[in-house]
């Protein structure tokens, strides 16, 4: 054990909080249990190895993925609750250990579990019809367990930067939020592969013909990489080492980059459709990751003075330290919005938004430039309002507020009056012509603009008249 | 100095908790860093830790700076905070192991900072114990020797003696002025006043986010110990003040309500030798009695001044 805890003393206190012999014995008796049952139960036409394989397939998901992701995610917040977070923020560990120390230690049980569920699956693939996708199969889960713990970790620690300290966290919220997560992704990975099974159709990537189960565990070992990444990077945070949002930007390129490779047509390396619908594919992301960023971070007031404060002396260590990254998405979004409407107005070329409004004569420029603003203006308007909310004096609600009030306005409201004309208030609608396109936008945030900066001053003002 | 705080200023969203705090921490004292609860004690700890970050201002602990340096005031800083922040389900010797080795970057020398710091806070007894079996005053004497495991020169307590019993809290008052007594510097944040006024060698006062007072109490509480004494005599007190000034032990005297005031070092006399030293010099002493002065006092003092200044 000393060695362990030379190595990793992270590493090595998980181990002695997660595993005893108790249950060390108790795992692989059950799964043996398990096992054994099949095979006693099994009737002679049946191979009992392919109800392992499927049962251990199961097995790996349950005890490795879905019961790890609670794990991992408790394994900060238990920290955080129990005041010995600010141990490991004292400590001289680094944080590549830090974090793999997290990463393996916390879920070290189910990785004990899921081994052996694997290796079991494992063995098992050699009896199925097709033993080689299996295997492969085998690597992808492998690679999902490990990206979604890091993902889970990573959004307890978002979580635990904006809480207050004296306030305790569930990880409920986490693992929903995970869940959610983990559900999206097999929709994805079980459609794709069906397909696969199916009609052995191949995605093509970068010219490139790739069996769709080859390319999902090339694309998870990547992403998952990045999620690493993002751990390591958050670990530093947490550690108080100080850096650009560089990495963020790293991967917003690369991600570009990978999407690029599915437009691309064969024996091309430079497609201005495909480059125009990576774009637009980009600006939806980019703005969709600010809204989710935004809602997820800390926005107190102090963290806004303290940026400002950094700003006004040139001091950019401290507004890197600072800075959230819905501020850093928010203006690629605009950048790339802008790339994107460049590309229409000078060369005509948008495959997506000629898909989507294929009803509307995309050709009127001044419509179609109005249509950007607009979208920017509404943005303007949600964020201001986020703002607003979470400077309020009860700001505990602040977030989930603003989760209603974005279902509200762009779910509920426009349903409920739709043959009424007025989604032009309600988000950016190119039917209802430039000057209410723009019009209402506008006057709606610099409503909200003129609002915030009014509670900004009320704010100060109190700080003020306190001392 | 081991500590040098300068304007520091802390936000918090709904109120401000410090405001301009400015002071300075010599090397190897102790002090009481008393307030009421909401006076900004636990943030001020946490900045001081590296832990919390001002909104402006300047923290050094031993010339690092808390907002630029903050691994190094990690390396110098051991914090133990109100609920000691310690791992139930392990034993009080592998919290202690993972502490040292998640602190102490020289790998050699974890074992034997171990064993000191065992053999420091008297805990080699109940090694093998869980954590989470500990009484309070046990599991405190834990956190103290996890704070202290990498020999930092600075420790910084936040509300130590709450819930701790009597024999605990005096078991404590002997841990810390030992740990004084080999250098190291200690904050501790109280609002029991009764127990920092045993050991603190000075007090800072918090209140509103604002320091209202800094002062020293005690030169050394390790080495040196004072009583106070009240002395009525028959003659003229004014002349008789430069003739008990030159007595043994007399650091301080002075003349007050028909009384001289004496503060006595008892290292080098003691009250009753000071007694029958005032009778040989022919002082017709008619009232001798000790003076209890107590960091409560003081306090109440300080803030009823405070509050008074506040309200003109």
């Amino acid at each position: 054990m000393k060695n362990i805890l030379k190595f990793n003393p992270e590493l090595a206190k998980n181990i002695w909080l997660e595993l005893s012999p108790q249950r060390l014995v108790t795992m692989p008796a059950i799964l043996l249990l398990f096992v054994f049952l099949i095979f006693s139960l099994n009737s002679s036409e049946d191979n009992p190895w392919e109800t392992v394989h499927f049962f251990s397939f199961y097995g790996f998901i349950f005890i490795g993925i879905l019961w790890g992701m609670k794990t991992s995610s408790d394994a900060i917040l238990d920290e955080y609750n129990d005041k010995t977070w600010d141990w490991q923020k004292m400590s001289s560990i680094g944080p590549w250990k830090l974090a793999l120390g997290k990463l393996i230690g916390s879920t070290i049980y189910n990785w004990y579990g899921a081994l052996i569920c694997w290796g079991l699956f494992m063995y098992s693939a050699t009896y199925t019809d097709q033993p080689n996708s299996e295997l492969k199969t085998g690597f992808l889960l492998v690679t999902i367990m490990i990206g979604l713990h890091g993902l889970m970790i990573l959004i307890a620690l978002q979580l635990i930067r904006r809480t207050n300290a004296s306030t305790k966290i569930k990880s409920n919220r986490i693992f929903l939020t995970g869940l959610l997560f983990a559900g999206v992704l097999s929709s994805i990975f079980s459609y794709l592969t069906f397909f696969d099974n199916g009609s052995n159709i191949q995605l093509t990537w970068y010219g490139l013909t790739i069996p769709t189960l080859d390319f999902l565990l090339f694309s998870s070992v990547v992403y998952t990489l990045w999620i690493l990444a993002g751990l390591y990077r958050s670990m530093r945070t947490e550690l108080q080492f100080t850096d650009p949002p560089s990495w963020w930007l790293f991967f917003l390129i690369f991600h570009f980059i990978f999407q690029y490779g599915f437009f691309l047509p064969i024996g091309k390396m430079f497609d201005l459709s495909a480059l125009s619908t990576t774009l637009t594919l980009l600006f939806v992301e980019t703005l969709l990751l600010t809204y989710l960023l935004a809602l997820s971070e800390n926005k107190d007031i102090v963290l806004f003075r303290k940026l400002i404060n950094a700003l006004k002396s040139y001091d950019f260590p401290t507004f890197y330290k600072y800075v959230p990254l819905w501020l850093i998405t928010l203006p690629i979004a605009k950048i790339v919005g802008f790339l994107v409407l460049l590309f229409l107005l000078i060369f005509d070329e948008n495959q997506v938004l000629k898909t989507f409004l294929k009803d509307y004569d995309l050709t009127n420029k001044a419509e179609i430039t109005g249509f950007y603003f607009s979208i920017l203006l509404f943005v303007v308007r949600d964020l201001g309002i986020l703002l607003l909310l979470n400077f309020s004096n009860r700001p505990q609600r602040a977030d989930t507020s603003m989760l209603v009030y974005l279902v509200l306005i762009y779910l509920i409201l426009p349903t409920l009056t739709s043959g009424l004309e007025i989604s032009v208030i309600l988000y950016p609608d190119i039917t209802q012509g430039i000057i209410p396109l723009i019009g209402f936008p506008m006057v709606e945030a610099i409503a909200v603009v003129y609002f915030l900066i009014k509670k900004w001053q009320e704010i100060s003002f109190n700080y003020q008249q306190n001392f | 100095m081991i500590i040098t705080v300068s304007n520091v200023t802390f936000d918090y969203p709904e109120k401000r908790a410090l405001n301009q705090v400015s002071f300075q921490i010599e090397q190897g004292t102790i002090t009481a860093l008393v307030g009421p609860n909401g006076s900004g004690k636990t943030t001020l700890l946490r900045s001081i830790a590296a832990l919390s970050k001002p909104m402006s201002g300047e923290i050094k602990v031993n010339g690092y700076d808390t907002l630029l340096q903050p691994r190094e005031v990690h390396r110098e800083t051991g914090f133990l905070q109100d609920l000691f922040g310690l791992y139930d389900t392990l034993t009080v010797y592998q919290c202690l192991s993972f502490m040292a080795y998640s602190r102490i970057t020289d790998q050699d020398n974890v074992e034997f900072a171990i064993e000191n710091a065992i053999e420091q806070v008297g805990i080699a007894g109940f090694l093998h114990k869980k954590v989470g079996v500990l009484s309070r005053g046990m599991r405190q004497r834990v956190g103290i020797a996890a704070a202290i495991v990498h020999q930092p020169n600075l420790l910084l307590l936040d509300e130590p003696a709450s819930g701790l019993d009597p024999e605990a809290r005096y078991e404590l008052s002997k841990l810390m002025v030992n740990l004084a007594e080999k250098g190291m510097t200690i904050i501790v944040s109280s609002h029991i006043l009764a127990e920092l006024a045993d050991y603190s060698t000075h007090m800072l006062v918090l209140q509103d986010g604002n320091v209202v007072e800094h002062k020293k109490l005690k030169s050394n509480p390790i080495s040196r110990a004072f009583v106070y004494l009240e002395i009525g005599a028959e003659q003229d007190l004014t002349l008789l003040l430069d003739e008990i000034k030159l007595f043994r032990g007399v650091t301080e005297i002075l003349s007050m309500d028909e009384k001289i005031h004496v503060k006595l070092d008892t290292l080098i006399s003691s009250k009753h030798q000071f007694l029958k030293d005032l009778i040989m010099g022919n002082i017709s002493v008619n009232d001798f009695s000790e003076v209890k002065v107590n960091l409560q006092d003081e306090y109440i003092k300080t803030v009823s001044q405070y509050k008074l200044n506040k309200s003109r």
